[in-house]
């Protein structure tokens, strides 16, 4: 019984600390604002009008993005993907090794969408969605 | 028609394998490794109608078990072109099939052109059923998904997609040709429709999806059993999932001008996921129409599953179904099982993976 409270109240910490990220979703300077919705459309392959660039696939931040916009764990976005993988329609957003590649990426291309720490934003993007 | 279309989608391939640019490749799989056994030698249970073989006491690795090869190229914005290779127990041999092989052109204001081999898409999730690992159940139900065997066809298909608000809109219109084969009275028999056309809606917003669609097989026949006649398959579905809660159902009527095939059927399916572990239950109804089944009673499936995320890119699946007069799942029926069809108890266990 004890170990189960143990349990719970881990989970319960880890829930916490996960609500309490500090990431933003970026893009390109000219980028027009999106709400969270829009984001997990993008991210989940619903919207297919903007290009969805990912973090590396052990990143935290991928976890924890993924958890805070779309309410999913990576296993779950995985299997997502893989039917839009195996019915043709898209491929998996492109794997970054950091946000200093994300960052170069949605600079350089007014169609690409990232999301990085909030400490590491600067003026070569714009915060299109502030996470909260 | 089918042989030029597959010229045209090899031509696309082989055509832009040479620009200057340099083509983007990408090689991916998907797989099944089932085994399955039931409560009874009376009759074998199959998954669907295109296979020969299936489970009774004794376990058998063939009903659900598959692999899938997929190679996807982009030669630069416009140009694409997807092939897959199956390899499953169905139309009698065990060999690898080109499911798909398609070149796509992207069109500008949302539209998309397809020619080659593809999904044809009469279901909701068509364009994923043997993608396991897409799915949360074992496999989908027979009493729905059974009952169009030609999972791909050979034409043309214009997509229109558009955002409105919240609402992502797809709409695809296809025509060509399907032919596959029927394991009908202990033999081989032939599906073909020789004119196919077909639309399908869809509407994604949020956590919802909702489709709407229908099939029309003008001269549909089925050699040796039924003769040319008019086939109308029409579905509506719907889908909700908010990453915890998954439901789905969808409702599926097939007509035809002679009213010879006819049916009505439907499933519901809801899942709950408690991290990797996502427990699952499945009913699903068919009820048959039209002079062939003249009188012939409900099918009707209960199924409770679980699904296991063991690790990246595999879940490990169980599922437990009780079946009752499963026309399209039972095969080498005795007379016995035949006079008074029992419920036939069907466990499943399989491990679904891609790559």
């Amino acid at each position: 019984m004890s170990k189960h409270i143990t349990i719970l109240a881990l989970l319960a910490a880890l829930a916490a600390g996960a609500s309490a990220a500090d990431l933003v979703v970026i893009g390109h300077p000219s980028a027009a604002a999106l709400t969270k919705e829009q984001v997990a459309d993008i991210f989940l392959g619903k919207n297919l009008s903007m290009t969805p660039v990912d973090q590396a696939e052990a990143a935290p931040i991928r976890a924890e993005f993924y958890k805070l916009v779309t309410g999913r764990d990576t296993a779950q976005v995985k299997a997502v993907w893989s039917r839009l993988v195996f019915s043709g329609k898209a491929q998996p957003p492109k794997e970054l090794p950091d946000s200093a590649a994300v960052k170069k990426a949605v600079a350089a291309d007014p169609k690409v969408v990232g999301y990085i720490e909030k400490t590491a934003v600067d003026a070569s993007v714009k915060v299109i969605t502030p996470i909260d | 028609m089918r042989r030029l279309a597959i010229c045209v989608a090899v031509a696309a391939l082989c055509g832009a394998a040479g620009a200057a640019d340099g083509p983007e490749f990408k090689f991916s799989g998907f797989g099944t490794v089932g085994a399955v056994k039931t409560d009874t030698d009376e009759a074998q249970y199959r998954a669907n109608l295109r296979q020969n073989k299936g489970a009774d006491k004794s376990v058998d690795f063939g009903v659900d078990s598959l692999l899938g090869l997929q190679g996807d190229v982009k030669f630069n914005d416009t140009f694409s072109a997807v092939g897959q290779l199956l390899t499953s127990r169905r139309d009698g041999s065990d060999g690898p099939v080109i499911e798909w092989l398609y070149g796509q052109a992207q069109l500008p204001a949302g539209f998309k052109l397809k020619l080659g081999r593809m999904v044809l898409p009469t279901f909701m999730i068509s364009d994923s059923r043997s993608v396991g690992y897409a799915a949360h159940w074992l496999r989908a139900p027979a009493d729905v998904y059974g009952l169009y065997p030609s999972s791909s066809f050979d034409g043309g298909q214009l997509q229109y997609g558009t955002t409105l608000g919240a609402v992502n809109l797809t709409a695809q219109l296809s025509a060509g040709t399907a032919k596959s084969k029927l394991f009908v009275n202990n033999a081989y028999m032939e599906l073909k429709a020789p004119r196919l056309l077909s639309l399908n809606l869809v509407a994604e917003a949020g956590n919802w999806s909702m489709r709407l669609g229908q099939t029309q097989a003008y001269d549909s026949e089925v050699e040796g059993l039924a003769p040319k006649t008019r086939d109308t398959f029409s579905g509506i579905g719907a889908q909700y999932d908010n990453g915890t809660l998954l439901v789905m159902s969808e409702y599926a009527t097939r007509r035809q001008g002679n009213s010879f095939f006819e049916s009505d059927s439907w499933y519901a399916s809801a899942g709950w996921r408690f991290g990797a572990w996502m427990p699952y239950a499945t009913v699903s109804r068919y009820t048959p129409k039209g002079l062939f089944f003249m009188g012939a009673p409900d099918n009707k499936l209960t199924a409770v599953g679980l699904r296991w995320d063991l690790m990246k890119n595999v879940a490990l699946k169980f599922q437990a179904d009780a079946v009752r007069n499963g026309t399209v799942n039972f095969l080498s029926s005795s007379p016995s099982f035949l006079a008074s069809p029992p419920t036939v108890h069907v466990y499943s266990v399989a491990a679904d993976f891609v790559f």
